[in-house]
């Protein structure tokens, strides 16, 4: 059949058919042109948001009501130092932030910053003993709480799983989101590549990482994609104004990369990358093991079938790794980015999120009371009731 | 020989071979009155206005699009547009590939049996999907791969001068670089790859030794740093053709792959349907063949190299520069460091003691 279909067209006629193509691709991009000059900036994250507290280059938001608030313990959301959280607010269509507030969570965020020279001995002890631990605690102070809810995301998770296993007397609930866990993986060419880069060379030499050796790096991973056909789409796209937006609203995030603090990413690929020390116990962190069979509060895993960036069989394994009675994973058939834009998970993943947080808040606050009652039907493990480490 | 001898008979020879190849593929023309084949001719006629017209389109949207962008302000959109423009410019160049193909399939079909001829067409595409590539990889190989070849030779003749003693193993593997250059030039990147290491062999034999060597008198210090540093950049600069040789030879394999798709899809003609549909066999075709690329240690070797060379190099140029600033009133990175890492200790102990103060504090309320 196929060799039918060839032979119906005449040479002349398939001539004619190519220079139409070209010519219907050549007003596109005069279309996209125009557009795109027009275009100065877009706008991201635009969700209402209050800064609540501050330390150094490090800012903690509090994102304003949309309805009546569902689940009275809040929820902290730590994202990866690697890229921007705007991705999770990226516009009212699409914003998991909007969709969670929308079902009634109260939601602060940490917003890293862009380390400066001056940041680059800012090490992820820091970061995670720091700046997390003082964010959750502001949290905990302002709302007159014992305990908060915590969700990390990609490398934010990896933060906020260090954290939970660090300070669980903190953490009410956990949620992971396509978060890198075990490294020693090859699904991953971050994985893979780590391997071969002797990053106390770069750290060394550079001082912090440029987030534009960073993104040339994600580029990498998908180039074809990434650096041709993406734009090739936009031309064909060119006549609807509204994907032009989106697009541009994309390629804002994609390539805002703050640089990363030398130290911290040395610490992160030496120890995490290449020796994966998070899942033998053999990390430390403020001077602690991290030890994620401290981990004994509820756990919302969720990874994207289809990532790229922090592959699933990175993910998935932290159910095993922790002591919580009370751990879910779940996935949706996404991809890393995907996760946070997609239609499917704009319809599925903050309810998901929300049902699961909702039905473990409980009814009380737990204000200044110890830590709040467990969720119904859930067993809670006597090491959970057990003396844990106080907070710095 | 001096260099431009060097050069005269190194591009004589490859001149030659043009010539010789081009008087073999006209000939072949004109000797196929099959009726099909006249269908393939009217592609060797048709093709050629549109491809010039695709060419012509591209630099004309290149110019005036650039003109207008590059008056436009800073800002979101104008960076985008450019990227899209080079996107754009890898599918026209690609379509211009394809055209080329078509355009001498007449010529394919007359080699039939004929190996020579086939691997001539063939190396003749693959002269053709450089451009491609070089759009998508960017050029800092393909672009002065030549060059590359010229300069070794080059680093050779400035050795003769400057070290006599130190010539004969540039004299040597001179033959060699020759028939290597020659290869690089039909398209066979594995040449590129070959004379690097046959470069790295000798340099390390000679100049290596000499600016490993330990410098005397009072600008012994200086002098040895600025050996470093140049080393550092010959090793760098030696460390590229592996990487992208690991691209191009990839893209290559991709590109047969590529061909074998559309034979797939199209029983009885190499022939891609519309432009569109080509290209998109082409980009997921490479996008795999990359990524198994990129999983391979072969890759990561190279890139380690590569980046470590680069690394060192940057970190040679800094301590240069340190040196120099020490003379100036002007601080240098090292100083910013030190600046960095007293401000991060500060700020930890003024946390840490703010904390103390808060917990005394606490105690006293309780006290009281």
């Amino acid at each position: 059949m196929k060799g039918e279909r060839t032979m119906e067209i005449p040479f002349e006629k398939q001539t004619a058919l190519f220079a139409k193509e070209v010519e219907r691709y050549s007003s596109r991009l005069l279309k996209a042109t125009e557009t795109l000059l027009e275009t100065e900036d877009v706008e991201l994250a635009t969700s209402p948001k209050d800064l609540v507290f501050q330390e150094d280059k490090v800012k903690l938001y509090h994102f304003r009501p949309r309805t009546r608030r569902t689940c009275p313990v809040p929820l902290l959301i730590s994202y990866a130092l690697v890229n921007r959280e705007t991705m999770m607010d990226l516009e009212e269509g699409r914003s998991l932030i909007r969709n969670m507030l929308d079902h009634g969570l109260d939601i602060y965020i940490i917003i890293w910053g862009y380390p400066s020279r001056l940041d680059r001995y800012v090490t992820l002890d820091d970061y995670i003993d720091t700046y997390m631990n003082d964010c959750v605690d502001h949290v905990r102070k302002e709302r007159g709480l014992e305990q908060i809810n915590l969700m990390g995301v990609c490398q934010g998770g990896t933060f906020a799983a260090i954290y939970a296993a660090l300070y669980p007397e903190k953490v009410r609930n956990l949620i992971t989101m396509v978060t890198p866990i075990d490294f020693d993986t090859d699904d991953g060419l971050l994985n893979v590549w780590s391997r071969y880069m002797d990053v106390d060379l770069m750290v060394d030499t550079l001082g912090n990482i440029p987030g534009d050796f960073m993104n040339l790096g994600f580029l990498m991973l998908k180039p074809f994609q990434l650096m041709v056909d993406k734009y090739i789409g936009l031309v064909e796209s060119a006549e609807d104004p509204a994907a032009v937006q989106n697009f541009l609203k994309m390629e804002k995030w994609i390539f805002d990369s703050p640089d990363q603090s030398g130290e911290t990413l040395r610490k992160f690929v030496n120890e995490l990358y290449k020796e994966n020390r998070l899942i033998k116990g053999q990390l430390q962190i403020g001077g602690q093991k991290v030890d994620l069979k401290r981990i004994d509060m509820p756990l919302l895993n969720i990874y994207a079938e289809q990532d790229h960036l922090v592959p699933p069989s990175s993910s998935k394994p932290l159910a095993e790794l922790v002591s919580s009675t009370d751990a879910t994973t779940r996935s949706f058939p996404v991809g890393h980015i995907g996760m946070y834009v997609s239609s499917r998970s704009q319809r599925e993943l903050a309810p998901t999120i929300a049902e699961w947080l909702i039905e473990r808040c409980g009814r009380t606050t737990g204000a200044k009371r110890g830590r709040p009652r467990a969720s119904r039907g859930t067993k809670r493990p006597a090491a959970q009731r057990a003396g844990r480490r106080t907070s710095a | 020989m001096d260099r431009q001898e060097q050069q005269k008979d190194l591009f004589s020879q490859w001149f030659e071979f043009q010539r010789s190849f081009l008087s073999q593929w006209a000939d072949s023309f004109g000797k196929t009155p099959q009726p099909w084949t006249d269908g393939l001719g009217f592609w060797q006629g048709a093709m050629t206005p549109y491809a010039d017209m695709f060419s012509a389109w591209s630099k004309m949207i290149q110019q005036t699009i650039g003109t207008t962008a590059g008056q436009a302000e800073e800002g979101l959109g104008r960076t985008v547009l450019f990227r899209t423009l080079g996107a754009s410019n890898v599918f026209m160049v690609l379509n211009e590939f394809w055209l080329e193909v078509l355009g001498s399939l007449r010529e394919l079909y007359e080699a039939k049996g004929d190996a020579d001829k086939s691997r001539q067409i063939f190396e003749r595409w693959v002269q053709r999907y450089r451009k491609v590539f070089e759009q998508v990889v960017g050029s800092p190989v393909s672009d002065s791969a030549q060059e590359v070849m010229t300069s070794w030779l080059n680093t050779a003749q400035m050795n003769q001068t400057a070290m006599g003693l130190i010539w004969n193993p540039w004299m040597q593997a001179m033959p060699q670089w020759r028939e290597q250059a020659e290869r690089l030039m039909k398209g066979d990147w594995t040449a590129l790859t070959e004379a690097r290491s046959l470069w790295r062999e000798v340099y390390d034999d000679t100049l290596g030794r000499v600016f490993a060597a330990p410098a005397f008198g009072l600008t012994k210090e200086q002098t040895e740093r600025l050996r470093r540093t140049y080393d550092a950049f010959v090793r760098f600069w030696s460390s590229l053709p592996v990487f992208y040789q690991l691209f191009y030879r990839t893209g290559m394999d991709a590109l047969e792959k590529v061909f074998e798709k559309v034979q797939d899809l199209k029983v009885d003609e190499i022939r891609p349907e519309t432009l569109h549909e080509a290209y998109v066999i082409w980009w997921t075709t490479n996008e795999n063949a990359f990524l198994e690329l990129f999983k391979s240690p072969d890759f990561g070797n190279a890139m380690a190299e590569v980046l470590n060379q680069g690394l060192m190099l940057k970190k040679r140029l800094d301590d240069l520069t340190a040196e120099w600033c020490k003379t100036l009133s002007i601080p240098s990175n090292r100083d910013f460091d030190e600046v960095a890492m007293a401000v991060q200790d500060l700020r930890r102990r003024v946390r840490q003691q703010q904390k103390t103060i808060e917990e005394l504090q606490r105690k006293l309320e309780q006290v009281a």
